[in-house]
């Protein structure tokens, strides 16, 4: 079980963008995303055998070529004068049937990933991923962020976009990483891209939300990168979730529009949680009748 | 210092390497358990280690299977004079690595491994009284040199569709090459219809292939006697049941079936020979 890596470059207080698959992969698509746009090259990978099963084998000829695992990636650039590590991993490490990294599995590749931050002298890890969240599809994500301590704060608040996280959890090794980086002294932050909760039950890609966390990254890295590359995919990833909005039958589909004024609802303060509560909570009911009726081949939409 | 002292040395006994058989309990027409059944009492083997549970499987209660509890279990057995290893048991659940890695441990510490064969079936459209094939892929062009058919046709180029995983016979043969033990996975077609009942010929060739490249010797006319009173036993039920008949007949003229006949066929086999095996 181990780190290998093939090249070392010598960095100055570097900073490590992790980005794993999950909802929508707004964190993979956004950490992945900013490496291409900042040009970020390998230099060494996590041994997958002891986290993750194969996920294909290649015989030529009768014989065992290639037995493929999970990728599990560090990357690094030096970018605007300043040093950019990335670790990219194509799986999380999880339990049977289970979506989300958990156990020492998990706690191990957390650990892993932060000796190899540690080697490099970064002191401060940022990982990313979605926030479900009552928004319409139309609109702008916003950018939820938790820090690991308080002197982080100022940095979100900054951050035009970006909110931060009062409560909740964290699942996966989004969270994971974050709370065994704290416990070693580095500090971190998760920034999670809003995903609309009744696209979060579709297993496609959500580019929208991934440009808000690249945004947010980029700010607060004080970099600037272009993030042009996810252009056409937002515009087909839009072009997909229209095609679904429409088989949504009508009667439901004039109950998301509602959520165009989610926002408005979530930001009124205190008078509003009971009103954003029953708001949601209709919300979750709504999208188990949209499964179910995407199911029946939406056979009750116009 | 000579071979056989440096084997004393070694505190092993001195014997050439050993050939290692995995097989895996629950697979595909019991295919595995079968043949190494078969060949633990022929070669007469006993125990030889077994790998501890505790790190490789979820204990979240037992499953019931034919009226009875069924817990994981692996055994290692060893043959005469050690040429022959036989590994049977359950798929792991965690720590497939760890866990492959520790067949080949355990075996190692029983003799020098020269060679590993996995087993396994694949589901064929093909007639029960038609003769089984048997498909091979290497670990190394050594093994390929060594134990390889010599037909063209058969070298198999082949990748793992996007929706599935690897086999763990597959990660078997890789897990090998990493410890230079060159390694072939059998993989011989059965009749669907066979899958409940398991298939006595596909197990008697591989055991022929085995008395073939491995030099073993083993009397297979029990096997004989059992594949004989298997094709009876379909006969009769061909003779009782016009329907199985049909399909049968389709299937020995190379005709498909659909797939409510398939499942059909499978009842009625499973049913008329699930007394008679």
């Amino acid at each position: 079980m181990g780190l290998r890596f093939h090249s070392a470059p010598r960095c100055d207080h570097p900073v490590m963008l992790v980005g794993w698959p999950g909802i929508g992969h707004v964190g993979i698509i956004a950490v992945d995303g900013l490496r291409k746009a900042v040009g970020a090259e390998p230099i060494g990978e996590i041994e997958p055998w002891d986290f993750f099963y194969p996920s294909k084998a290649i015989f030529k000829g009768g014989v065992l070529e290639e037995l493929a695992f999970p990728r599990n990636t560090f990357y690094y650039k030096r970018h605007e004068g300043r040093d950019l590590l990335f670790f990219i991993g194509d799986e999380q490490p999880s339990a049977e049937n289970k979506a989300y990294a958990e156990g020492i599995k998990a706690y191990k590749l957390a650990q892993l990933v932060l000796d190899a931050a540690a080697r490099f002298g970064c002191r401060r890890i940022y990982t990313s991923g979605a926030a479900v969240a009552a928004i319409h599809h139309s609109m702008i994500p916003q950018v939820w962020a938790v820090p690991t301590g308080p002197e982080l704060l100022d940095e979100v608040k900054r951050i035009p976009n970006a909110v931060l996280m009062n409560e909740g959890s964290i699942s996966g090794l989004n969270g994971l990483l974050l709370g065994v980086a704290k416990e070693r002294g580095f500090a971190g932050m998760c920034v999670m891209g809003e995903v609309p909760m009744y696209v979060a039950h579709f297993p496609l890609p959500y580019p929208r939300a991934s440009r808000s966390v690249m945004q947010f990254l980029i700010g607060a890295l004080g970099i600037t990168a272009d993030l042009g590359g996810l252009d056409q995919s937002i515009k087909e990833s839009d072009g997909q979730l229209e095609e679904i909005y429409k088989k949504i039958p009508a009667e439901m589909r004039a109950q998301l529009e509602k959520l165009r004024e989610g926002r408005e609802v979530r930001t009124q303060g205190e008078a509003a949680e009971t009103h954003e509560r029953e708001f949601m909570e209709g919300i979750g009911r709504l999208i188990e009748d949209i499964d179910k009726s995407l199911q029946d081949g939406g056979k009750r939409g116009e | 210092m000579s071979e056989a002292r440096l084997q004393e040395e070694r505190g092993k006994a001195a014997v050439p390497a050993a050939a290692l058989v995995a097989g895996w309990r629950g697979d595909s027409a019991r295919l595995g358990a079968g043949v190494i059944e078969y060949l633990r009492g022929a070669l007469q083997c006993r125990e030889g280690g077994r790998i501890a549970l505790e790190p490789f499987f979820s204990f979240d209660g037992v499953n019931v299977e034919n009226h009875l509890i069924r817990f994981p279990e692996n055994r290692l057995y060893t043959g005469t004079g050690a040429r022959a290893l036989l590994f049977l048991g359950d798929p792991p659940h965690y720590q497939w690595y760890d866990y492959l890695n520790a067949i080949i441990d355990q075996a190692r510490q029983v003799a020098e491994v020269g060679v590993l064969f996995t087993l396994g079936c694949m589901f064929s459209l093909s007639f029960h009284k038609q003769p089984r094939e048997i498909l091979m892929v290497f670990n190394s062009e050594t093994a390929k040199k060594r134990f390889a058919s010599g037909r063209p046709e058969r070298s198999i180029d082949y990748q793992t569709p996007p929706d599935q995983k690897p086999t763990l016979n597959s990660y078997l043969l890789w897990v090998a090459r990493r410890n230079n033990i060159p390694g072939v996975s059998l993989w011989v077609p059965v009749p669907f219809y066979l899958a409940p009942v398991g298939d006595r010929y596909a197990e008697k060739m591989i055991i022929t292939f085995f008395n073939e490249k491995l030099d073993w010797r083993v009397d297979v006319s029990d096997l004989d006697r059992e594949v004989r009173g298997q094709h009876a036993a379909i006969d009769r039920l061909r003779g009782d049941n016009k329907e199985v008949d049909d399909y049968l007949t389709r299937l020995e003229c190379s005709r498909d079936l659909t797939e409510e006949e398939n499942l059909k066929l499978m009842k009625a086999v499973e049913e008329g020979l699930s007394g008679a095996n």
